[in-house]
């Protein structure tokens, strides 16, 4: 201890050193800063401007501060905390003598000057008539290596963010308010620092042979969390028509720290952890795996021992060697994980220039042995201000982010540890070769090295002019580039012919820019406040790949495949605001834009898209006054049509091949062509009329604040991936029309309370949603055209878009242990007959989602933890079809430990049927993978323990330069409560389009990685 | 003032924007690289859709149609197969088992290859009469006489797999496939097979009087033998005799047979193995074409189906046909077809890397010709009883006797297609002919032949693509 005071007076006198000192005549200020409910602020900036001069202190653990040195004369005294209103007051400083200045700091809250970003500007929050969800960056859940979406988990009604696997960099699967499309993508619009970012799921999936599936791009990898200031969510029409064709699905507004007039302020933060899977299937050793095989071969009448795979008869082995074996497959494709980000950031600023800059380092190894992912980022925010009128800002980010990969699903590692990879199986063989090579976990580990590497810029310059001072006129530039690498490496044990490299490259180049006009207009009286904006707007952006194969083996010409534009896509548009204010209390917005694409086809190619919003803040009436309790509260409508544009900008173009173009075509010596699709010059945008109506209250001076919305949201046009007859010949056969409806309505609430506000405090917030999603129409289009890629999820008019359409399991007959089905009618039939039988049978959109968060604080310590939910949606377990289903004695799976359930003699209540080594015993088809059917139907439901977090504030007094120093304990996803008997309810699969994101991916597991649990260490300082 | 100007200019800038993105659109355009209009893809003319033609043949040899899928899910279906063969492979084990459903990569590959034969023929077809006047001499009516060969094929051997037989019904007004008559993406629903079949023999019909007796020479080159590489006149009419011959309308079974063999310019090949050889058979009178150029190959996949690797194929034989074929010793077809490695049974027939792939043979031609006499269909016995002693003879079988009975000849015939056309596909098909026949209570190894599941279950493909197309009942095949 005595060492640290020491080390400290050296810096503090090293400090003192640096600072120009000034012996001209000085006082000083002193004071306490406390809440309103008079507790002490710890850690609130008190700022002192002095003429040129800048002073400042942070207080300390009982609120005071103390500022020497200060000029006498008339001072202005700054307060800064985060969450509370900034405070300013001027005093008088005399030479020699101690100035006492106390200040009580108000909370931010609801009726407060509490700032919104919205399209194109920022609003009071007390003025906006649309519906906003704001999460601030400190509000985010905290974790490591989970990109910037999955902390607005739980956090905002209406919002439903579906974590990817365990896999690390994955993405996750956001939908506001509901799944409004089906063919096309689902996925709201991301505005980084006013740039409409690159958000292709897609990118770099391009023909990975044989590596689908694997982890969809995910496009806030790149971003540092630490970075963000604050991440807007624009849910109703009236906020989000302003991006017109591209507002349906909702808007997230990532904003980014930028510099703060005052003292510099550094931060540096580190974190280390450790990721282990939250669950995982329990799957059978290999003395059970014999004997279950060994029933099922009896059951079928045989006699003697079942046969042994063929992967071991072909290697030689006995049955007496097999018993020998059991390989815990887990063990070798499971690790704990080690985590670990550092970032480190600076904020200051003067009268001409603000400055942001942070550097960030994450390395992030999942629990699954070969994947990790690391990210260095680096990001400078300019502000400059040359001279009075004119403003410049320049938001600059680069990113790199590298993804060890492994495959995921079937065919990864972890999915060939519970399916292929049986348990009676070696790793190596006697000879020491890998056994059953392409089905050995370790094997593709060690012999196949699969990297990503992305390196992304995002940059925006803008120029702001004020002629006047209510005109300001903004002219914004913006470059978003990715160039992405895939390096997939194959030893020469795995592809027989020497060692591979195959490297696809991607580049993509986002451009656009925009200019506004933002005038406010002069009104006779201040009852009337008029505002108005207009604006135009181009993006431009293009993507190409480029493939290549580099053979070691030099006999084998290296592949080079011709760079291709695989993506490319404009919008021109112009846009209109319009806000009006009167008396302070009747609101008006409208909002108009005009959208044209290169997306849509030319018979469409221009939409318009206005809205209109009204609110009325009644607290501010007369007679409200007397209403004690309720400080605020305002009524809001909104209504308005927004666009959908995420279409393949293909689909409108008619496609004919050509050899040797397209292939190497040749029948009988001559080259071949032929038609591949029709030309489809009506394709446009999808419509979503979108009606809102909600209120905003804070009662007791906001203590308790609160929002309610319901809404409805109508999509007509949806754009529909219509089926071709195979037997009509066109080669694709698929048929693109705007002819799908969908209905999305909901409520949304939401509540926030300290509910106690002296040294011990406790602060809960609260969201709860419930959206029902019911598709009206989707044209002639059969279930089977609206596959969601997985087990048989399919969207059927009447239902939600994401509906297991999937033949009925009623039970197991007592007598003969066989499964009993329904067959369309509702008849028990011991037939699996998919063609026939399947109806809607399970929705997989939760009725229910939201989070509850709970913050206590005493003195320097502080918890909180937060809970997720999501109730009513349903899970189909695709795996369980073979891990629980028809013993095949080749072709072998490993079973779950589940399978000893089954049923043995008449009259035994089992959840599981009599086994067998064939799918005809079942009633269906001798493929056991056509197996679907609601057995492995089962309840989504989950709350889970997100997030709970310990923090421990240490506030070094006398170490001046060092302004808090911050510990944390937490851990994520520690518990989990639900009924589903897989491995994890809550999946966001790999995909390869977009329908099937919005209704096979979120509902449905096979194999999947399930989420980790991480335990984390953090240190914050402060600077 | 001021401020009013830069209200004007401010709106003005704004109105000129609108304006700007509100006339010409061509600046918001993306095409994607090498998109052509329909006039650029054809703007050859005849040249461009004697190309078109050409990938309709190429889809005949498919992989998962006519160049091998067809033949194996036949045969996996019949009794020909080791049940070895389908464990491995859960769709093979669905044809195996008679238990197919509308979720099979085997039979989608079915319907769109079959479907993108028909489908390119009548791309080809509806097109031709844009350019009439570009042909050369009567090119014009010998490509329409190959789009009508092509899509009939298509329609015939579509049909098989996805329809009870001919004959199922008294009036076949038993579900049969879509009849697709134009490249369009309009849904058309299931035709009956009566209708299937009138459409086949219709086309069949008008492509043998369009088409030459002759149609290869010039497009063949000169490395290949030009063995009836595309379609001709006789082309039509013997798949016309394997139509007839399916629906047991023995009098146009027989003359079409006879026709072929009697005015044909087609010799009767010795080789025993020259079939499914690179060099091809002078017997073809229709067959796929491989060249090896540019992985011009049509017989890929059913070799691969076939070949055998290590003492392993992925299609072993089943001991039943292996026992009926080495009864005889001195059948050389029991020597030379098979491979006994102890293990399995492993066919030899197809085992060239580059095979001509004749889809009608006159030894088939021939069998249709003998039994169809047997069966009263016309001709003299005599001619049946050569016809049978000339395949027995290459076989090295001695003859039946001249003066055999028609019961015998039949038998005969029965006998000898058993165990010539040996993986060809086409036991599925003679055994539910011969049931339909006048054998209702015949089995198909051990299932009776018109169980559901002896019919491949329409796929999702095809389904999916139209609310009214209903699926085969399954199941029952016991």
């Amino acid at each position: 201890m005595n060492q640290f005071y020491c080390r400290k007076t050296v810096w503090s006198l090293m400090l003192s050193l640096l600072l120009p000192f000034c012996a001209m005549a000085q006082g000083t200020i002193s004071g306490k800063v406390r809440t309103q409910e008079q507790e002490p602020v710890v850690g609130a900036t008190v700022l002192v401007q002095a003429g040129e001069k800048r002073l400042g202190a942070y207080t300390s653990s009982d609120g005071s501060y103390t500022v020497n040195s200060v000029p006498s004369g008339d001072v202005t005294v700054e307060v800064n905390y985060v969450g509370f209103a900034k405070q300013t007051r001027v005093v008088s400083v005399t030479d020699g003598k101690t100035t006492s200045l106390n200040f009580s700091i108000k909370e931010e809250g609801l009726t407060t000057e509490e700032v919104l970003v919205v399209g194109y500007g920022r609003q009071l929050k007390r003025d906006v008539v649309g519906s906003i969800a704001k999460v601030g960056g400190d509000q985010l859940n905290e974790n490591v290596g989970l990109s910037v979406e999955t902390g607005l988990q739980g956090k905002a009604p209406g919002i439903q963010v579906v974590q990817g696997s365990g896999a690390a960099g994955s993405g996750s699967i956001i939908r506001v308010r509901g799944t409004g499309s089906i063919s096309s993508g689902g996925d709201p619009l991301y505005i980084v620092d006013g740039v409409q970012i690159t958000q292709d799921q897609f990118l770099g999936d391009g023909g990975l042979d044989g590596l689908f599936p694997n982890a969809n791009n995910n496009p806030l990898a790149s971003i540092n969390p630490n970075d963000i200031e604050s991440i807007e969510i624009l849910k109703d029409a009236s906020a989000a028509a302003i991006y017109g064709s591209r507002g349906s699905n909702g808007v997230i507004i990532i904003t980014t720290k930028r510099g703060k007039k005052g003292r510099p302020q550094i931060n540096f933060t580190s974190s280390v952890g450790i990721a282990q899977p939250t669950n995982l299937v329990d799957m059978l050793n290999g003395q059970e795996l014999l004997q279950v095989r060994q029933e099922a071969w009896e059951n079928d009448g045989n006699t003697g021992r079942a046969p042994l795979p063929s992967a071991l008869v072909g290697a030689g082995y006995s049955y007496e060697d097999v018993e020998q074996i059991d390989t815990d497959w887990y063990d070798q494709v499971i690790r704990t994980g080690i985590k670990q980000e550092h970032s480190l950031s600076a904020r200051m600023g003067g009268e001409k220039v603000n400055a942001y800059a942070g550097i960030s380092y994450t390395n992030t190894e999942s629990y699954l042995v070969g994947n990790q992912f690391e990210r260095a980022s680096a990001r400078m925010n300019l502000d400059f201000k040359p001279i009075e009128k004119l403003d410049i800002g320049i938001s600059s980010s680069l990113a790199n982010t590298k993804t060890d990969r492994v495959r995921l699903e079937a065919g990864s590692p972890f999915g060939l540890a519970q399916s292929y990879a049986l348990p009676i199986y070696p790793i190596r063989d006697s000879a020491g070769e890998f056994f059953d090579l392409y089905n050995n976990p370790v094997a593709q580990l060690e012999l196949q090295d699969w990297m990503s590497d992305e390196w992304r810029t995002l940059n925006s310059l803008q120029i702001n002019f004020r002629p006047l001072d209510n005109l300001n006129i903004n002219v914004t530039a913006n470059l978003d580039y990715i160039a992405y690498q895939d390096l997939v490496t194959e030893d020469s044990l795995w592809t027989t012919v020497g060692k591979i490299d195959k490297i696809w490259d991607t580049e993509n180049f986002n451009w656009s820019t925009y200019a506004t006009a933002n005038y406010d207009v002069n009104l006779p009286t201040d009852k009337h406040v008029l505002s108005l904006l207009g604006g135009l707007e181009y993006q431009n952006s293009r993507k190409f790949t480029e493939f290549q194969r580099v053979f070691e083996n030099e006999t084998i010409p290296d592949e080079q495949f011709p760079r291709n534009k695989v993506d490319a896509w404009r919008f021109a548009s112009v846009f209109f605001r319009a806000n009006y204010k009167y008396n302070d209390r009747f609101l008006v917005q409208a909002t108009f834009r005009r959208d044209g694409s290169s997306r849509f086809g030319p018979n469409n190619r221009f939409g318009n898209f206005p809205s209109v919003g009204l609110g009325y803040i009644l607290s501010e009436e007369s007679f409200f006054k007397n209403v004690k309790a309720i400080n605020f509260l305002k009524l809001k409508a909104s209504w308005g049509v927004t666009g959908n544009a995420d279409i393949n900008w293909t689909e409108q173009y008619s496609d004919y091949s050509f050899a040797p173009v397209d292939f190497p075509g040749v029948y009988g010596g001559d080259t071949i062509r032929f038609p591949v699709k029709l030309p489809n010059p009506d394709l446009q945008w999808e419509v979503n009329n979108t009606y809102d109506i909600g209120f905003e209250v804070g009662f007791l001076q906001d203590r308790i604040t609160s929002e309610f919305t319901y809404y409805y949201r109508r999509t007509t046009d949806a754009m529909i991936r219509t089926a071709l007859q195979a037997s009509s010949g066109i080669d694709r056969l698929e048929f693109w029309q705007n002819i799908g409806e969908i209905e999305n309505w909901g409520v949304e609430f939401q509540i926030s309370s300290r509910n106690l506000v002296k040294a011990f405090k406790w602060k809960t917030d609260f969201n709860i949603s419930h959206n029902n999603n019911r598709v009206i129409s989707v044209g002639a289009a059969t279930p089977d055209a609206l596959d969601g890629g997985f087990g048989d999820m399919r969207t059927v008019p009447g239902e939600q878009v994401a509906t297991n359409f999937v033949i009925r399991y009623v039970g197991i007959d007592p007598d003969s242990g066989r499964p009993i089905y329904l067959d369309d009618e509702g008849n028990e039939t011991f037939d699996y007959v998919p063609a026939s039988n399947r109806v809607a049978a399970g929705a997989g959109i939760p009725d229910v989602i939201g989070g509850i968060t709970n913050s206590f604080s005493y003195r320097n310590v502080d918890l909180s933890f937060l809970f997720v939910f999501s109730l009513g949606g349903q899970i189909y377990d695709d795996a369980a079809k073979r891990q629980l289903g028809v013993v095949t004695m080749d072709d072998a799976w490993n079973y779950r430990r589940d399978i000893l359930d089954r049923w043995r003699q008449p009259g035994d209540d089992a959840s599981l049927p009599r086994l067998t080594t064939q799918m005809t015993n079942w009633g269906g088809s001798g493929n056991a993978w056509q197996n679907n059917h609601t057995l492995w139907l089962e309840d989504a439901s989950y709350v889970r323990l997100r997030n709970l977090q310990i923090g421990y504030n240490i506030m070094p007094e006398k170490w001046k330069f060092i302004n808090k120093i911050r510990l944390t304990l937490s851990g994520n996803n520690l518990i989990t409560w639900t009924e589903f008997s897989g491995a994890d309810p809550e999946v966001a699969r790999a995909v390869s389009n977009p329908q099937q994101r919005n209704i096979g991916a979120s509902n449905n597991t096979f194999l999947t990685a399930p989420q980790e649990r991480s335990y984390l260490f953090g240190v914050n300082v402060d600077f | 003032m001021q401020r009013y100007n830069i209200y004007t200019r401010m709106f003005t800038l704004l109105a000129v924007g609108m304006l700007l993105i509100s006339c010409g659109d061509e600046f918001l355009e993306e095409i994607p690289d090498g998109t052509v209009t329909e006039e650029e893809f054809l703007a050859r003319g005849p040249e461009d859709l004697e190309e078109i033609v050409l990938s309709s043949y190429e889809a005949m040899g498919f992989g998962g149609f006519m160049g091998g899928g067809t033949w194996l899910y036949a045969e996996l279906m019949a009794d020909n197969i080791d049940r070895r063969s389908a464990e491995g492979n859960q769709e093979w084990l669905a044809h195996y088992t008679r238990t197919t459903d509308n979720f099979l990569g085997t039979t989608r590959g079915l319907m769109a290859d079959g479907g993108k034969v028909i489908g390119r023929a009548n791309y080809a077809l509806g097109r031709i009469d844009d350019f009439t006047n570009e042909f050369d001499g009567n090119r014009a009516n010998t490509m329409r006489g190959e789009c009508l060969f092509l899509r009939a094929v298509g329609h015939f051997e579509l049909v098989r797999m996805f329809g009870q037989p001919f004959g199922f019904t008294p009036d076949n007004s038993h579900m049969g496939i879509p009849v697709h008559l134009a490249y369009s993406p309009d849904p058309v629903d299931r035709a009956s097979v009566q209708a299937v079949y009138a459409q086949v023999i219709a086309d069949l019909q008008q492509a043998a009087q369009l088409l030459p007796e002759t149609n290869d020479a010039s497009r063949v080159p000169d490395s290949i033998t030009p063995y009836a590489s595309f379609a001709t006149s006789w082309s039509a009419k013997g798949y016309l005799a394997k139509v007839y011959f399916q629906m047991n309308d023995f009098q146009n079974a027989y003359q079409m047979a006879n026709d072929v063999i009697s005015n044909g310019p087609f010799t009767f090949d010795q080789d025993l193995n020259a079939r499914f050889s690179p060099e091809g058979t002078p017997e073809a009178v229709f067959s796929l074409i491989s060249t090896n150029i540019d992985a011009d190959n049509s017989g890929g996949t059913l070799r691969g189906h076939y070949r055998e690797q290590g003492g392993v194929a992925a299609v072993a034989l089943s001991q039943f046909i292996y026992q009926e074929a080495t009864r005889d010793t001195s059948d050389k077809r029991g020597q030379s077809w098979y491979n006994n490695t102890g293990e399995f049974i492993l066919s030899t027939k197809f085992k060239d890397d580059m095979m001509q792939v004749p889809l009608v043979h006159l030894t088939e031609l021939k069998l249709i010709r003998a039994e169809s006499i047997a069966e009263g269909g016309g001709g003299d016995l005599s001619t049946a009883v050569g016809d049978l002693n000339d395949i027995r003879q290459r076989a090295g079988l001695d003859p039946i006797s001249t003066t055999a009975s028609a019961d015998r000849v039949r038998t005969e015939s029965r006998e000898e297609r058993r165990l010539e056309l040996v993986g060809e596909g086409n036991r599925l098909h003679e055994l539910k002919r011969q049931a339909v026949l006048n054998n209702p209570t015949l089995r198909i190894r051990g299932s009776i032949w018109s169980c559901n599941g002896l019919v491949c279950q329409i796929p999702d493909n095809e389904l999916a693509g139209n609310p009214n197309m209903e699926p085969n009942p399954q199941g029952g095949c016991e």
